[in-house]
């Protein structure tokens, strides 16, 4: 694959435009849950102004507090721009697509993870602990099924990085179309198993009803809300903008198991960028829906939902092993 | 006037203990404990300590110089009563497990200072380090702990909650209260009865028509007052009105603490409704000052009898549909049920009432027991639940929206003519006092007045039924994970304000 400008600029626009995009679908299923509720609802936009208040704002560091402290917030927030440059969103080549292994992609979250749960230890105080311990308590039970997920398409497409993944899927699906008859070479059935199974984890990674609720203020009940809850001013803003990414990451990688179409070059951008976008207010409104009409559920119940998570994606992973 | 039967004994200090136990045998209960600085005439201080039961309230005085006998060992329920008593008049409850200072913290207050003593210069001492308050420990491997509050995240009363915990199991919680008191006892000393009314409905804004009418039943005691019909009828509507929106609020905060948005929106727009037909009565929303001395100050004509018909008849279509939607949700039930569960057992050590107690199955209803204006002539019974968890508790709720419903219903249905206010000249007796008892949306509020020589108050104390309800927290959350807490606490809804007066 040789690089050119047309990879070049279209690659920057495609990480620019998902960047600043994230905020705004986060912001979206939070005025769907209001509106769905009778209530007016936030201002679009508002998670963008927030984010602007927030990075005017003196940062506050407990007396406790090291350099990690100081570091983690921008580790964290690196660590999803590291996995938005890999992700084909709309657009084949993306910045990073030569390297945009799907094991990397993986523990690129991990690692986030681990510095915003040092951050939440560093400070001192004892929600942080709390917070710490339950963030792992779900990504551990979450980690499996998220590398069960990325190996069972790996092997599906008999390909290591995730732009060659989705490219394959989407070619596959394209010839199948076009020959118009019933192709072998497509599976129905892994991709929608990948896909319930992936959506699962999304809840529960980025802090969803029913497992955890981003809206509440009370410190007790928090997951990840009480890693940051010493977090303030530009920390916190960076914080909140790496949740949005976060969020935009499992959204984007489940529209693209959902209906992969990437451009391969210019006059295909608007067409796949309209594609994208549709899709991903789709999942959105997906999230919403499931926030809407359910409670939290009790602690502990959160690796029985996780359990069904990681069952989906190990029957996807046999499917694939034996060629479906 | 509304009777309440008093028993009225006078003992001895040494025999107490064997009486008190007598007491519980019987099936009393503690209703409160109250101090008064009577050396100006008595040469002694008097401590009253008041039990109900059988449709009787029990009066026992005690007359002490500087100590008395603590009976929390026999009676739980009086500890928090013995420390405030502690903590205000400097009396000492002899053999009292836990003598820590309770409302004046040692961190700024100077324990040699005590407020009620009717010497006191009405003067804050120097606020400086008097001491440090000793917290409970608990140690072990793999123990931590978790300290919440007095700041909370949300807009919340202070408070200060200590988790001992092992994992995500709470071992131990430990509350600190009464972050802002506010003096109310003392600032009501020498003022007439008319004036303290205004004091009276901010103790707790939320239920201050059942906590004035406790009041009133104490003052118009006093005062030899006899409403109207009428008053009363209209007295007991605007309490049922306040205990029916207290009660929605209450669901809708339960459905808010599990995350479940939806049917709280739902909900908070009927307490909205609620708000607003109160604006429509008195001009209020919170029902401020609709109560007076002697009778009430807002009538209730034809249209206004409408306006409540409808209301509540929707209250109760939308309780319906809720109550129906909680037994129907296995995800809602699942985070109610065995949730903060208060055994029967504790209910009754720790003299619970209200909600609290008929939820752990203890027949404790104000309207029941003693009946006041005119409950009397309603056949209530209390609505009682087994279980004592948070879905008790909040079906509870439900379930008497239902019976406040019919209450109001059949009000409306007969209000007499009549005027609604009494004028009136009477002087109190001097040195008389009453008490005055009624059933808020969280439980019994007592009072106890006392008018001195020149026609004021001498002493006033109110027990809120939080401050009875608070300690049972700490026993509500043994076997619970600390995620739940909030949710145990938002089912019994306690007041900080009421409970800190």
């Amino acid at each position: 694959m040789n690089y050119n400008a047309e990879h070049l600029a279209l690659g920057c626009i495609q990480f620019f435009i998902i960047v600043l995009l994230a905020p705004f679908f986060a912001g979206f299923i939070h005025k769907l849950k209001q509106r769905a509720r009778g209530q007016k609802g936030i201002n679009i936009l508002q998670f963008y102004i927030n984010f602007n208040k927030l990075l005017k704002k003196e940062v506050v560091l407990s007396k406790d507090a090291t350099l990690i402290s100081s570091l983690a917030p921008y580790i964290v927030f690196v660590s999803y721009l590291l996995i938005l440059l890999m992700l084909p969103a709309f657009y084949r080549y993306s910045l990073l697509g030569v390297s945009s292994d799907v094991i990397l992609i993986a523990y690129s979250l991990a690692l986030a993870t681990f510095f915003m749960t040092l951050y939440a230890m560093d400070q001192g105080s004892a929600f942080g602990g709390l917070g710490a311990s339950r963030e792992w308590f779900l990504t551990v039970l979450s980690e499996p099924s998220l590398i069960f997920i990325f190996i069972s398409l790996a092997i599906y497409t008999k390909q290591g990085r995730i732009t060659d993944i989705f490219y394959f899927i989407q070619n596959g699906a394209e010839n199948a179309f076009l020959s118009g008859a019933h192709s072998s070479s497509v599976s129905i059935a892994i991709p929608f198993l990948l896909f319930i199974s992936l959506f699962i984890v999304s809840i529960s990674e980025n802090a969803r009803i029913p497992i955890d609720n981003p809206e509440t203020h009370l410190e007790l009940t928090m997951f990840h809300e009480a890693n940051i809850l010493e977090a303030s001013g530009k920390h916190l803003g960076i914080y909140e903008y790496g949740s949005y990414l976060k969020l935009t990451i499992f959204l984007t990688i489940m529209s693209l198991i959902l209906f992969p179409y990437m451009a391969v070059n210019i006059y295909q951008v608007p067409l796949a960028l309209t594609t994208y976008f549709i899709k991903m207010i789709i999942l959105c409104g997906l999230i919403a829906g499931v926030e809407i009409v359910n409670p939290k559920m009790r602690v502990f119940r959160a690796p029985n939902v996780l359990s069904v998570s990681f069952i989906l994606s190990l029957i996807a992973m046999i499917l694939s092993i034996r060629g479906f | 006037m509304d009777k309440i039967l008093i028993n009225k004994n006078i003992v001895e200090l040494n025999d107490f203990l064997s009486l008190v136990n007598n007491l519980k045998e019987t099936g009393k209960y503690l209703l409160g404990i109250v101090a008064s600085d009577e050396r100006k005439f008595d040469s002694k201080f008097n401590i009253k300590y008041f039990f109900g039961g059988n449709g009787i309230i029990d009066e026992y005085l005690v007359k002490v110089d500087e100590k008395f006998q603590s009976i929390s060992k026999i009676c739980p329920a009086a500890k928090m009563y013995e420390r405030e008593i502690h903590d205000l008049f400097g009396l000492v409850p002899d053999g009292h497990p836990d003598l820590r200072a309770l409302m004046l913290y040692p961190e700024n207050w100077d324990f040699s200072v005590q407020p009620l003593k009717k010497d006191y210069d009405n003067l804050v001492p120097k606020v400086k380090e008097y001491g440090k308050y000793k917290f409970k420990e608990v140690s072990g491997e793999g123990i931590f702990e978790v300290l919440v509050g007095p700041v909370h995240a949300g807009i919340i009363e202070p408070g200060h909650f200590r988790f001992s915990l092992a994992g995500e199991p709470v071992l131990q919680l430990e509350i600190r209260h009464f972050w802002k008191h506010r003096g109310i006892e003392k600032v009501c000393e020498g003022k007439d009865f008319n004036e303290v009314m205004n004091l009276v409905i901010k103790i707790s804004g939320d239920n201050n028509v059942n906590i004035a009418i406790s009041y009133l039943q104490a003052v118009e005691s006093i005062l030899n007052i006899e409403l109207t019909e009428r008053a009363k009828y209209i007295r007991m509507i605007y309490a049922e009105i306040e205990r029916i929106w207290n009660y929605v609020r209450d669901v809708a905060w339960i459905f808010m603490d599990i995350g479940f948005a939806l049917p709280a929106q739902n909900l908070f727009s009927l307490q909205e409704e609620l708000m607003r037909l109160n604006k429509s009565l008195t001009g209020q929303r919170f029902l401020f000052n609709s109560l007076t001395v002697g009778g009430v100050n807002f009538d209730i004509d034809s249209l206004k009898i409408k306006a409540i018909a409808e209301t509540i008849e929707r209250v109760e279509k939308v309780m319906k549909e809720c109550e129906a939607f909680i037994l129907n949700s296995s995800t809602v039930l699942d985070r109610l049920e065995f949730t903060g569960k208060i055994n029967k057992k504790t209910a009754e050590e720790l003299s619970l009432c209200g909600i609290s107690a008929r939820a752990s199955g203890l027949p404790r209803d104000t309207r029941i027991e003693f009946p006041y204006l005119i409950y009397g002539k309603f056949d209530l019974k209390p609505v009682l639940f087994e279980s004592g968890d948070v879905f008790a508790r909040t079906a509870l709720r439900i379930k008497e929206i239902y019976v406040s419903k019919k209450i109001i219903g059949d009000l409306l249905f007969n209000l007499p003519e009549g005027d609604i206010i009494v004028a009136y000249e009477n002087k109190p007796e001097a040195y008389k006092y009453a008490v005055g008892n009624s059933e808020t949306a969280r439980g019994n509020a007592f009072f106890y007045v006392m008018a001195d020589d020149k026609g004021k108050i001498f002493r006033l104390k109110y027990i809120d039924p939080s401050f009875r309800i608070w300690p049972s927290i700490q026993y509500g959350v043994l076997g619970n994970i600390i995620a739940d807490f909030p949710l145990i606490n938002k089912s019994l809804n306690l007041s900080y304000s009421g409970n800190d007066m």
